[in-house]
């Protein structure tokens, strides 16, 4: 099982790309897809799952190229957008065995599935009323159990967990990580906790080009020794913040402890402290809005 | 001053949004060619406005009077089909969402869509009325230009009528059961009335009474043998040139009397437009009436046994919330190897029936069950006359979605992601407009094969696969379905219904075509499928 994403790009009006050049080889596991908001997660994930053709490049799944062939992806793909509505006369039984039936799955085997699935989402007792009545984290559970409706060796999940409540949150981690053993799973999201608690390997994705590809350990490795922790006084806040790059402030009686990651020790007091992925990600993203010459520290 | 701050700013930004939008253009290119049909050449072989073989002179008084009557009639029925969606796109935009939680009055609402709609229309007007002055020109009997003979029929004929016309479709948009397909039916035919009451001395709702009087007066004066006949709108002679001996008409005067009651009809339109706040539910969705559920109790209780009380998602339970570990969670879900079908067409035709069946009334079966038992039981003249035209009408609900519901309910994301959805899903759509095309004249069929007349079987056959047809390609290339809406009534009012042979697609009318006729819809009907594909393939890769 494989996936290779060869030099894709996407090239919108005048200088606006929204993919350049973006190359990536996937294997089974969670593939956590990290970037800002506008670095061109979703687009990605629109081309992968052939609702968007790039301008130039292609995907190859198992030796074939879903742009010649999208059909050969469509029949393996399980696909929750960012942004989508659902048919809000119909039940959620009856819309997932709308999407069954295009999916191409057996009446029996749709049927067994979609009990499955709408107890796994918590919405068997909701399952007979009409989506139009759903609340936004309910028609966010439909959509999760569409995309796992035929069982798919590729799972694309963008911004999944948009609009569930923190409990739920949780638990769509868990059912990530069952689901995530011989089959490619893409979670696209700007939550960095997401991805930190499921993914075993991450791409981190600015202004459409991809700026690193590695698991969770080596990128944490990448910004070991790099992340301070320094008491300054609330006066000074201001100007570290234009300083450093500060991914976290804490007030305390002996001022603020804030969190800085950069090479050099901000100043007296300043000791290492242990990184998280969220200090790698800040580390990354600024160093490329660095690069573009639109950012700060 | 705030007040009508709110109204414009409401007003500019659904009106810039319009008029943005690439079907506007092609709006304001149908116009101009409406404005030069609107006043016929000299031997063209179709007229406008005959008063029985007489027209006047092609001043400015005149063709500024002709092309603001015919403009006022046009824009008074298709505009409505026009405008009316300002309502409806906030709702889909979900920027009513944003709206309904500022403190906007549903007055002010109405009122800045109203004057949206009426600015759209308007600029639709000015542009036929620089088009009027240079048809003038073209024509050139008279080639001086007067512009006020111009702007006094366009603002006083036109303004109330479209103000008129702005108001009614905010009502049809905040009344539910008026909003959708089935509105576009009522008001459909709610215009003829305002047209015939109006020259048979009701309300002089379109004003163009006024012009007529005047212009009769002036022709019975040039030619004292003329009776008050009169034609308005297109009218082709049999295909025969027409030669009209013209006169001179000077205008009517711009009388209080008639400036009052133009302005009277500018008031009752706002006035309406304020009242349709009455019904306008402020995008309330928990008022929205969807079918009912069932009151069963859930059939799941073995799973939800296997997968922990309450709402587990896993078996972590609800404990799993509190942390981030995923040790000891586990999914039952049965593996789906070899469980595909992709062979099974028959499934997604019956998916997509259900999913089109679903959306309709209760009373829209109860409808259905009884013209096909009147096709059954009425005779063969009423069923050919009312009840097969009726039955070809019934189902438009059904159709006008085919070509763009994907787009219009935000699914396409994941139904185009779906293996062949061209082939597969695109064809099935059509096939269930087919289907239930055919089960609704599926009385009338056999009754013909008795009677031994097989060539209107086949000809309702071809029909049944020409309306979703027109549908599909309609809808994938608007992107709306008030396109085909629109159409579609306007085809079967003259064909099926007023039995105009080459227009009765299904051929059931008595004066229906032969087999000549079936064989031009089997031939566009593939042409629309083929069209409704290019469209949709269009949709997929955009």
């Amino acid at each position: 099982m494989n996936l290779t994403i060869d030099r894709v790009s996407k090239h919108y009006e005048g200088d606006v790309w929204g993919l350049r050049e973006f190359s990536l080889e996937l294997k089974p596991g969670v593939l956590g897809l990290l970037g800002p908001n506008g670095a061109g997660k979703s687009t990605l994930m629109r081309i992968l799952a052939t609702t968007t053709k790039p301008t130039s490049g292609t995907a190859i799944w198992n030796g074939t190229d879903i742009r010649k062939n999208p059909d050969a992806i469509r029949e393996i793909l399980g696909y929750l957008p960012q942004d989508f509505g659902v048919y809000p006369n119909l039940s959620a039984v009856e819309f997932l065995q709308y999407i069954a039936a295009i999916k191409g799955i057996e009446a029996a085997a749709a049927k067994r599935r979609i009990a499955e699935l709408l107890a796994v989402v918590n919405l068997g007792e909701a399952r007979k009323r009409p989506l139009g009545s759903y609340s936004g984290g309910m028609k966010q559970r439909v959509g999760i159990a569409q995309a796992l409706l035929n069982d798919p060796e590729l799972l694309i999940v963008d911004e999944p967990t948009a609009g569930l409540d923190p409990e739920e949150r949780v638990r769509f981690r868990n059912l990530l990580s069952e689901l995530a053993g011989e089959r490619i799973v893409i979670l696209s999201t700007h939550i960095v906790s997401d991805v930190e608690a499921v993914a075993t390997t991450i791409a981190l994705i600015g202004t459409g080009r991809l700026l690193t590809h590695a698991t969770p350990e080596d990128l944490l490795r990448s910004v070991t020794g790099k992340v301070w922790e320094w008491v300054i006084p609330s006066a000074e806040l201001s100007g570290a913040k234009h300083q450093y790059l500060i991914t976290g402030s804490v007030r305390r009686e002996d001022g603020v402890h804030v969190r800085i990651v950069g090479e050099a020790k901000p100043g007296d007091g300043a000791v290492h402290t242990p990184p998280t992925l969220e200090d790698a990600y800040l580390f990354h993203i600024s160093a490329d809005r660095r690069q573009q010459g639109n950012g700060k520290p | 001053m705030t007040l009508f701050r709110v109204i414009y700013q409401m007003a500019r930004a659904d009106f810039l949004e319009r008029i943005r939008r690439f079907s506007f253009v092609v709006t304001l290119v149908i116009t101009v060619i409406a404005a030069y049909i609107f006043v016929p050449e000299t031997g063209a072989n179709y007229t406008t406005l005959d008063l029985g073989g007489h027209r006047g002179v092609y001043n400015s008084a005149w063709v500024g009077a002709q092309v603001a009557m015919l403009t006022c009639v046009f824009l008074t029925l298709f505009g409505f089909y026009l405008v009316r969606n300002s309502i409806n796109r906030d709702r889909q935009t979900r920027v009513g969402q944003i709206i309904a939680a500022t403190p906007v009055s549903k007055p002010v609402y109405t009122l800045g869509k109203w004057l949206s709609n009426f600015a759209v229309l308007a600029v639709i007007g000015a542009i036929v009325m620089a088009g009027a002055v240079a048809l003038q020109l073209i024509r050139g009997e008279d080639t001086i230009i007067k512009p006020l003979y111009f702007l006094v029929p366009f603002t006083t004929l036109l303004l109330p009528a479209i103000g008129l016309v702005s108001a009614i479709a905010i009502v049809f948009e905040c009344i539910p059961f008026l909003s959708g397909a089935f509105g576009n039916i009522v008001y459909f035919f709610i215009f003829p009335n305002m047209m015939v009451g109006e020259m048979l001395g009701g309300p002089k709702v379109l004003g163009v009474s006024y012009y007529i009087e005047s212009m009769q007066a002036a022709c019975r004066a040039a030619f004292p043998d003329y009776e008050k006949v009169i034609n308005f709108g297109l009218n082709f002679h049999g295909g025969r040139t027409v030669l009209p001996q013209s006169f001179a008409w000077d205008g009517i005067p711009a009388s209080l009397e008639y400036l009052s009651g133009r302005f009277l009809w500018l008031m009752i339109a706002i006035g309406v437009a304020m009242i349709a706040s009455v019904p306008f539910n402020r995008f309330a969705t928990a008022g929205r009436k969807f079918r009912t559920e069932s009151t069963r109790p859930p059939r799941f209780a073995r799973l939800r046994r296997i997968f922990g009380a309450g709402s587990a998602w896993i078996a972590g339970g609800a404990g799993a919330g509190a942390g981030s570990s995923v040790t000891g969670a586990h999914v039952h879900l049965t593996p789906l190897t070899g469980k595909r079908s992709h062979g099974r067409f028959g499934g997604i035709l019956v998916a997509n029936l259900r999913l089109a069946l679903r959306s309709m009334p209760w009373w829209w079966y109860l409808g259905s069950i009884a013209l096909i038992v009147l096709e059954t039981a009425v005779p063969m003249d009423g069923v050919q006359q009312i009840v097969v035209p009726i039955a070809l009408l019934w189902p438009v609900m059904i159709w006008a979605p085919l070509g763009n519901r994907e787009l219009s309910h935000a699914t396409q994301q994941i139904v185009f992601s779906a293996a062949h959805p061209l082939r597969r899903q695109l064809l099935a759509a059509w096939l269930t407009g087919v289907v239930v095309a055919l089960v609704l004249v599926c009385g009338a069929g056999p009754r013909w094969l008795i009677i031994g007349d097989p060539h209107r079987v086949l000809a309702l056959i071809v029909g049944a696969a020409f309306i979703p047809s027109l549908a599909l390609a309609l809808g994938a290339w608007s992107r709306t379905t008030r396109l085909f809406e629109v159409i579609y009534l306007f085809w079967w009012y003259i064909g099926p219904l007023n039995a105009l042979p080459a227009l009765d697609f299904a051929g059931s009318s008595k004066l229906a075509g032969g087999l000549g006729t079936t064989v031009v819809y089997m031939i566009l009907t593939t042409a629309f499928l083929a069209l409704g594909f290019l469209g949709a393939r269009r949709q997929l890769s955009s």
